[in-house]
């Protein structure tokens, strides 16, 4: 039984990653789990200096699912360097690290830092819908999106993953700029923009008032998401949104996706990574499938 | 931390609206003897329907049976007073760090308000009978709302104030403590309640010319909370570190902080 597949030219053990943000960097986790048998671990997201992150309340739960507005606190890349990269380097699993800024030069300048390092792939992130100036702003619009990975593509020495938002017109359209410009991957999708009012209160849930739905709810936006970008360019999609089990995982890489990610579902269960892992396992021994590669081509009506 | 699925022993109501669970955490797996410290806390899990784990703060624990007392505030709390015993409860222990008593010493003063006073009890269980001098204040809504009060006054001198007057003082705990002078000169404070209550216990402690400066005051805070284990970075307190405010995890770095590390705000 194959469980390997390959995302711009670099092989996974297996397609099973947590979704940035969702994991940290994995240290906690490995209190729960073994990183080790992981395709990857992706981190949250790592900025050129230390970003302080959104006022609290950051996260509220919905009908199966939640909204999040942490706003990417991060400590900063030289000491992701420090202190996350050094702990991570120590297990057998590929590190992709989530970059965000919020200009091209601060995202050039991550990337920069991060081309001596052991880090395998770049996930670069313009959907997050929770920070003001970079983010999604940078991940909405064709030109903007061709503009910041044809630029930052250049000062990368790794593989680059561009992660997509899902709050525009035509996903495809986003998703050919990606491509033009050079990206080599993309991930999706990122949270979508929503908003909770807690009426007792008479106030909003979020400090921010608005922020990114994940979870189970967002579950089949994101597998029609896949399936249109499958068609709609060559690049190897990394498929998230609300995959709680493995069966949800095999929904993503029958839609088109070469690997999935896996996010809310760690915060229900901290060991989700491994449990979508086993259940991928067991649904291809029960099903007779020789190789995680063969969901792909397995749809009937394609 | 470690997660493991538990048995639910009992799960009755003690007051309208406030339960005492106890769970059964499966004896095999407690070979590991970890033992709660004071203010830490389990994550409760449901279904998928509800992604996100209810925080509960360890009330007492013995004998590998965890007490947890909660009362129904929504969707999750009312679920778990549905539970039955015998039936299962996925729950992660022991999470986020505790009460620093290692050097308590003295005068001790342990306030409580409402829900909040659930984990002083194992606070002051574990302290009571150290040649400690422990005073509890617990303050409540209203006389129905009262809770553990019998217990605390087994372990020590304990004072109960309410919001309506129906039982002990009327007014708010803090109110109570500054009518007497009984406690000015206390040397650790321990606190879990509502915001406003932590914040102006904080403010009582730095600035007021009540207290003579405690060695140490010690307030369990609250906060949304999403993985429950430092991870996702969803449960801000604003803190103070050298001089900059900055961003704690009241799961991971809490849910106990020195007051004075603390930064309350505008809002409470």
């Amino acid at each position: 039984m194959n469980l390997a597949v390959n995302v711009a030219g670099i092989t996974l053990k297996n397609p099973v990653m947590p979704a940035s943000g969702t994991f940290g960097s994995g240290k906690e986790f490995s209190e729960f789990l073994d990183l080790n048998r992981l395709g990857a671990v992706v981190t949250k997201g790592v900025a050129s200096v230390s970003w302080s992150g959104n006022p609290p309340p950051r996260c509220t739960e919905t009908a199966s699912g939640m909204l999040n507005s942490v706003g990417l606190q991060n400590p900063g890349v030289e000491s992701f360097i420090r202190n996350d990269l050094e702990f991570l380097k120590n297990f057998n699993t590929n590190i992709i690290v989530n970059v965000c800024g919020h200009s091209i030069s601060e995202y050039i300048d991550v990337v920069t830092a991060l081309r001596d390092t052991p880090v395998h792939m770049l996930e670069l992130n313009i959907s997050c819908p929770n920070v003001a100036e970079g983010g999604m702003s940078f991940g909405t619009d064709c030109h903007m999106v061709e503009k910041v990975v044809s630029r930052v593509k250049k000062h990368c020495r790794q593989p680059l993953i561009v992660k997509l938002s899902p709050n525009v017109t035509d996903i495809c359209e986003i998703a050919k700029a990606a491509e033009s410009a050079g990206a080599d991957a993309l991930s999706m999708i990122n949270t979508l923009l929503g908003m909770k009012i807690d009426v007792k209160r008479r106030n909003f849930s979020l400090a921010k008032k608005v922020g990114g739905l994940s979870g189970a709810a967002i579950k089949p936006i994101a597998v029609r998401m896949v399936y249109q970008v499958r068609r709609a360019v060559k690049l190897p999609i990394i498929g998230m949104g609300g995959i709680m089990t493995g069966e949800d995982a095999i929904e993503f890489l029958m839609a088109g996706a070469t690997a999935v990610a896996i996010g809310t579902a760690s915060f229900h269960t901290p060991t989700a990574c491994i449990d979508v892992l086993d259940g991928i396992e067991v649904f291809m021994r029960r099903y007779n499938v020789p190789d995680v590669n063969d969901f792909g081509r397995m749809l009937e009506s394609n | 931390m470690k997660m493991i699925v538990s048995e639910v022993i009992a799960n009755d109501e003690i007051k309208s609206g406030f339960f005492n669970l106890l769970l059964k955490l499966s004896d095999n797996k407690l070979s590991d003897n970890l033992k709660p410290i004071p203010g830490q806390f389990v994550n409760l899990y449901f279904d998928t329907d509800m992604p996100l784990p209810r925080p509960i703060s360890v009330c007492d624990f013995e004998d590998g049976v965890l007490r947890l007392v909660y009362q129904i505030v929504g969707k999750g709390t009312n679920l778990l007073s549905m539970k039955k015993p015998g039936e299962p409860l996925r729950l992660t222990y022991f999470l986020g760090n505790g009460f620093d008593i290692t050097r308590a010493h003295g005068k001790i003063l342990i306030v409580g308000g409402g829900i909040g006073v659930a984990p002083l009890f194992f606070l002051a269980k574990m302290m009571a009978g150290n040649n400690l001098e422990i005073t509890v204040a617990l303050g409540f809504a209203s006389s129905g709302k009262i809770i553990l009060a019998g217990e605390f006054e087994k372990l020590c001198n304990t004072y109960i104030a309410t919001d309506d007057g129906s039982f002990g003082y009327k007014g708010n705990i803090l109110d109570f403590i500054r009518s007497k002078n009984h406690f000015t000169d206390c040397h650790f404070i321990f606190a879990c309640g509502p915001r406003p209550m932590l914040r102006a216990l904080a403010e009582s402690t730095s600035n007021s010319s009540y207290f003579k400066k405690p060695s140490s005051v010690q307030l369990s805070m609250e906060e949304h909370i999403a993985c429950g284990i430092g991870a996702c970075l969803c449960c801000p307190v604003a803190a103070n570190e050298n001089g900059n405010i900055i961003y704690r995890r009241v799961c991971a770095d809490g849910p106990v902080f020195q007051a004075d590390s603390l930064i309350w705000g505008g809002a409470s």
